[in-house]
């Protein structure tokens, strides 16, 4: 159940980006998975529901795969591997270094600010008409 | 308003900069931090005990120990190097902030090796980097030859793989050779060793690999890099 603490580190990553942004609430969490990333989508979800259970409002999130890919050492070519067989497809090589499909990557985030849109529809409201 | 941000970034990259900085500072201190992960019942501790036994007379030695419950290991390891028991009540692996609490435990001193056992698990431990130098996988050849495929990520991580109680390979289904090519067909730079830790079988070329890896830790210059085992895949 090691995905309560990835999702942990993932709520540390959001946090910081939203620190800038202090009248924002996030909406949603757009997240990438691979293969070798050791994460089991369903624990995973399970774990995010709980955690973002705790923020008001509470986050969404929208999980994707990420394709495992493996560049190369010998050839220099990028081609898709399976976890039990890390080797390139177009020479054979064993020795490349693993692309994509072994992090958690956070692509990115939507924002609302819900203090702002009430202000501007206010101030709007208020303007003298011409 | 909405807006979208686009971050791109590895959720880890955070924590694995923190362990960075506690490899980096171990290895200032000239300290090896040795990272073993295998099933439950592999044979870590009695490794260890074998290990410790053998570098301890040359070397000093230090040993943090994961476990969910009971400080049944380090009472074992406790007459070979200090040790330190860090319970996680539950926790499926172990995290930094756990090693350096309990890292601050031992007694002060400077440690040429670090050993640290982590929770009897080849899943959850392989994603967290806990600053060490080297991590080494420890299976045993009651437990198949066929764990390297199933558990792609803890190998991939992974600098070296221990195959012990090999004493027992008379009596198991156990092929040494299909073990090391499914392993080396996920890490093919794997260094592979073979233990029979009870009777010490096997420990003096995998001491002598530990003190060649942090002669190249100390002194660099023809060695590879030293790299994070979680994060460099």
């Amino acid at each position: 159940m090691h995905e309560f603490s990835l999702v942990e580190a993932l709520f540390e990553e959001v946090d910081r980006w939203t620190r800038d942004h202090p009248t924002a609430v996030v909406e949603s969490v757009r997240v990438r998975v691979g293969p070798l990333a050791n994460v089991e989508p369903t624990i995973f979800r399970l774990a995010f529901e709980q955690l973002a259970a705790l923020r008001t409002p509470t986050p969404r999130l929208e999980l994707e795969e990420e394709p495992l890919t493996v560049a190369c050492l010998n050839c220099g070519q990028v081609t898709e591997a399976v976890p039990q067989r890390l080797h390139c497809r177009q020479c054979g090589a064993t020795d490349v270094r693993v692309q994509t499909g072994d992090r958690i990557l956070l692509l990115s985030l939507t924002l609302l600010y819900p203090k702002s849109s009430f202000f501007v529809e206010d101030t709007r409201c208020e303007k003298p008409s011409p | 308003m909405r807006e979208t941000i686009t971050v791109n970034q590895d959720v880890l990259a955070a924590r694995r900069a923190a362990a960075d900085r506690f490899r980096t500072r171990m290895g200032d201190c000239g300290t090896l931090v040795v990272q073993l992960l295998s099933s439950p019942g592999a044979g870590k501790t009695t490794l260890l005990e074998a290990t410790a036994q053998r570098l301890s007379q040359r070397w000093k030695v230090a040993i943090l120990v994961g476990d969910l419950a009971t400080d049944r290991d380090a009472q074992r390891l406790a007459p070979y190097a200090p040790t330190v028991q860090i319970t996680t009540g539950g926790t499926c692996h172990l995290e930094l902030p756990l090693i350096e609490n309990a890292y601050a435990q031992l007694p002060p001193d400077r440690y040429d090796f670090l050993f640290v056992e982590d929770v009897g698990n080849l899943v959850c431990p392989a994603s967290h980097d806990v600053g060490q130098h080297l991590r080494v996988i420890v299976q045993s050849v009651t437990e198949g030859d066929d764990k390297a495929g199933k558990y792609p990520k803890a190998f991939r991580t992974a600098q070296a793989l221990v195959i012990s109680k090999i004493d027992l390979l008379p009596h198991v289904p156990f092929m040494v050779d299909a073990a090391i090519e499914d392993a080396q067909a996920i890490q093919p730079h794997l260094e592979v060793f073979s233990v029979c830790a009870l009777d010490h079988k096997g420990i003096a070329p995998w001491c002598r690999y530990l003190e060649k890896q942090r002669e190249q830790m100390l002194h660099p210059v023809h060695a590879q890099p030293m790299t994070s085992a979680a994060s460099h895949s």
